[in-house]
């Protein structure tokens, strides 16, 4: 049950663009609190870390060092946000009748 | 990526095949622009080997899978294929590399079809980087103010200056002006007008939006606009106070026109389009209302889809449990509930009860709806100031056709308020029109001709809301079709199997103020086979034109015998109706077939009318007669005049025996 309610909402979310919009919303949001900055600069000192062993790293190996230590750095405020927005997205998946011809 | 740049890609290009393959996919599942593209992009992405939607999904160029970030790596790494789309921001993985590659050619590419897309999308411009042109460079020299938009900035709010009972319109075009999805259009200068200028509607439309969204704040008047309604829609020609909802759908009307006028030169559009007009107006306001009329004895549903511009809906008193309607949503349910009817069933040929009952085929982009709130019953007129709630989110799918099979998913059908127009006042003829429009996401405002104040949603809730979104009282029609001059007659073809008595008609015309006319002489006595077919006008001037009934007796005549007797079939044809306009009216009209009758019941001269479609409670009419049977002819004579013999024998011996 779990699994089909999970896929039902995420299923939900694309075929209303909800997810676009919260992407975009999230999207804002961390650009404005700084976050982005800050995961640029972590980006660039990886580089050139990297840099001084002769070795160009790929993106591969970027997202790889560097998406755990970005995802601490998000601040709460927008988590938040995000949870309250996806929330109310939800909430209407029953509300509005998506879920009668699943 | 190596600073010279990927090997691979030079190879991938050089094969066309490849090309349209990546530009495909990335229209496709990258920018997704339109809603087909939109559904196979929802159907198709997610990843083969754990079904999951992500993160950082990716599509092979050279087999169809895809993959999230872990399985689409293993994959090029398992099959050897060597380039994969990254689905969201749209780049290019050669997996022989081992990283992202760019190339000019691709971005190009990929600019294409983003610039492309219906729809515009933020993340996609995110990394991209604008070179302006040297026009472009010319004119951001000029603009050099920066204009922000915050929750407190009044950009798009503008006054209108009542012109004398003008509220009426003052009240649409605020609502006109911030129905986002036209504001995008008139400012994106989608119109290209192409007619002589200073007559288009269209133009002068696009030339408010510049006014209200360049940052002014003085109140506008609009003398100019006012004059062009009037020349375009003589009906509103008056100075005085009209309905606002006449009016929004005059303009509705004037805008389709003057769009498709000038959009002809553009063939390829309008075909394509499939037979639905591409005009904006059309694009955003038209829906599909379906009328579905079974018939109750042989179960046949026959179906019609007609398109419409808005929702008028009844507050009258009756409803199914005796309640007057009380929110918006009741009175929708009212609207789409079965009715039931007695109508010619075209498949059993005869007239049985049938239910009729209307739904959404399809809704269109902004539904206005209008609360009928003036009353028009015969000699009253009032105002029904019922209070009806509406929400602010509306969900329409409970009021679609049931048949939607065509959309593999559920809908999402939900509409939110943006703007509502109210009618204070209460009576008809005096009032005043005043507008609640959406500015920005969530912040109301109140515009009372050039006095535009903040609101808070509670207020627009609260308020009586005659337009909900736009749209609101009806004048009654037949107020205003009296102020047209237009004529409207009933012309009904009497056969020669029966006739109508002059002197009845005379009755009806002193008792019931009927003005009718009767063309052809009339001999009452005179069997079907020698008498002459008659056409009788009725001229409906001063009637209430939505509903009518006109009660004209008909007699049938005696018919000549037969060998087996039997029944003659008499048939009355459904009466036309016609109408006649001034000149300048006669789009009113509309395209009815011409015909020339007497212009009123004196006879005096000829017009030409046009027959008009109406919606009548029978079609035509047959009846059986009965007829006389030429075998009985002889014994019928014989007994006659026997008949008639011992008749004359008996009143002439009573003759005789009486004393004089």
């Amino acid at each position: 049950m779990p699994q089909e309610y999970d896929s039902r909402a995420s299923l939900h979310l694309d075929v209303n663009q909800g997810l676009d919009r919260v992407t975009e919303l999230v999207q804002t949001r961390l650009i404005e609190s700084g976050w982005r900055d800050q995961v640029k600069l972590l980006c660039r000192k990886a580089i050139l870390e990297s840099a001084s062993n002769k070795h160009v790293p790929t993106v591969d190996e970027l997202i790889a060092q560097i998406t755990p230590k970005a995802r601490a750095m998000v601040h709460d405020a927008v988590k938040r946000e995000l949870l309250h927005e996806l929330e109310l997205i939800l909430v209407n998946v029953d509300k509005t009748g998506y879920a009668k011809s699943f | 990526m190596s600073a010279k740049g990927c090997l691979h890609v030079q190879g991938f290009k050089r094969i066309p095949k490849n090309l349209d393959t990546f530009k495909w996919v990335h229209a496709v599942f990258v920018v997704a622009g339109n809603r087909k593209t939109h559904e196979t992009k929802i159907f198709n992405a997610f990843c083969r080997t754990c079904k999951n939607r992500g993160p950082f999904l990716h599509a092979c160029l050279d087999c169809v899978y895809f993959g999230c970030h872990k399985h689409i790596r293993e994959h090029t790494k398992t099959q050897k294929h060597n380039f994969s789309l990254e689905l969201t921001y749209g780049q290019l993985h050669c997996s022989s590399c081992g990283d992202y590659v760019y190339d000019a050619e691709i971005d190009e590419m990929t600019m294409e079809n983003k610039m492309n897309a219906s729809k515009f999308k933020k993340r996609l411009f995110d990394c991209t980087s604008w070179d302006a042109t040297e026009e472009e460079r010319r004119l951001l020299s000029h603009k050099t103010k920066k204009i922000c938009i915050t929750p407190e900035s009044t950009i798009g709010l503008r006054g209108l200056l009542n012109l004398g009972a003008t509220c009426f319109m003052n009240c649409i075009l605020q609502a006109l002006m911030h129905t986002p999805l036209l504001r995008d259009y008139f400012l994106t200068e989608q119109h290209n007008c192409n007619s002589v200028p200073g007559v288009c509607f269209v133009c002068e439309i696009s030339k408010l939006y510049q006014e209200f969204y360049k940052g002014d704040r003085v109140p506008l008047a609009l003398p100019y606009l006012l004059h062009l309604t009037w020349n375009h829609a003589p009906h509103l020609a008056e100075n005085k106070q009209q309905d606002a909802h006449e009016f929004f759908i005059a303009t509705l009307n004037i805008l389709h026109k003057h769009c498709l006028d000038t959009m002809h030169k553009n063939n390829e559009l309008l075909e394509t389009e499939n037979g639905k007009c591409p005009c904006i107006i059309d694009k955003i306001f038209t829906g599909g209302l379906q009328s579905d009329l079974v018939c109750q004895n042989c179960n046949v549903v026959s179906t019609t889809i007609d398109p419409l511009w808005d929702f008028s809906l009844d507050l009258g008193p009756v409803t199914l449990d005796g309640k007057q309607p009380t929110s918006l949503k009741a009175v929708l349910e009212r609207f789409t509930r079965a009715e039931l009817l007695r109508v010619m069933c075209s498949n059993c040929g005869t007239y049985q009860e049938s239910t009729k009952r209307l739904t959404m085929k399809t809704l269109p982009v902004v539904i206005s709806f209008h609360l009928k709130r003036f009353q028009h019953s015969k000699k009253i007129k009032k105002k029904i100031s019922t209070v009806i709630s509406f929400p602010e989110m509306l969900d329409m799918t409970p009021f679609m056709s049931s048949s939607s099979t065509e959309c593999p998913y559920p809908q999402d059908n939900r509409y939110s308020l943006f703007a509502v127009i109210n009618h204070l006042g209460t009576s008809i003829n005096v009032g005043h029109y005043t507008a609640y429009v959406r500015q920005q996401r969530d912040i109301w405002y109140k515009c009372d001709d050039h006095i535009i104040t903040r609101a808070d949603l509670k207020e627009v809730l609260d308020s009586e809301g005659e337009i909900k979104w736009l749209i609101e009282t009806a004048t009654p029609t037949s107020q205003l079709w009296q102020e047209s001059g237009c004529k409207l007659c009933l012309k009904l073809d009497i056969s020669r199997g029966m006739f109508v008595n002059p002197d009845e008609l005379a009755e009806l015309n002193r008792t019931q103020k009927l003005q009718i006319l009767l063309d052809g002489n009339v001999d009452t006595e005179a069997p079907a086979h020698e008498a002459s077919e008659h056409t009788v006008y009725v001229y409906l001037n001063d009637h209430n034109i939505e509903r009518l009934s006109v009660k004209i007796p008909v007699h049938l005549r005696y018919q000549r015998g037969q060998i087996t007797g039997g029944y003659g079939k008499v048939s009355l044809r459904k009466p036309s109706l016609l109408v006649w306009c001034p000149k300048q009216l006669s789009m009113v009209c509309g395209r009815g077939l011409k015909v020339e009758a007497p212009c009123d019941e004196t006879f005096s001269k000829m017009c030409v009318w046009k027959n008009q479609t109406y919606q009548a409670l029978f079609d035509d009419v047959e009846l059986f007669v009965p007829v006389g049977d030429l075998d009985d002819y002889p014994l019928v004579s014989i007994v006659s005049l026997l008949l008639g013999c011992a008749g004359c024998v008996y009143i002439l011996s009573v003759l005789s025996t009486t004393s004089l």
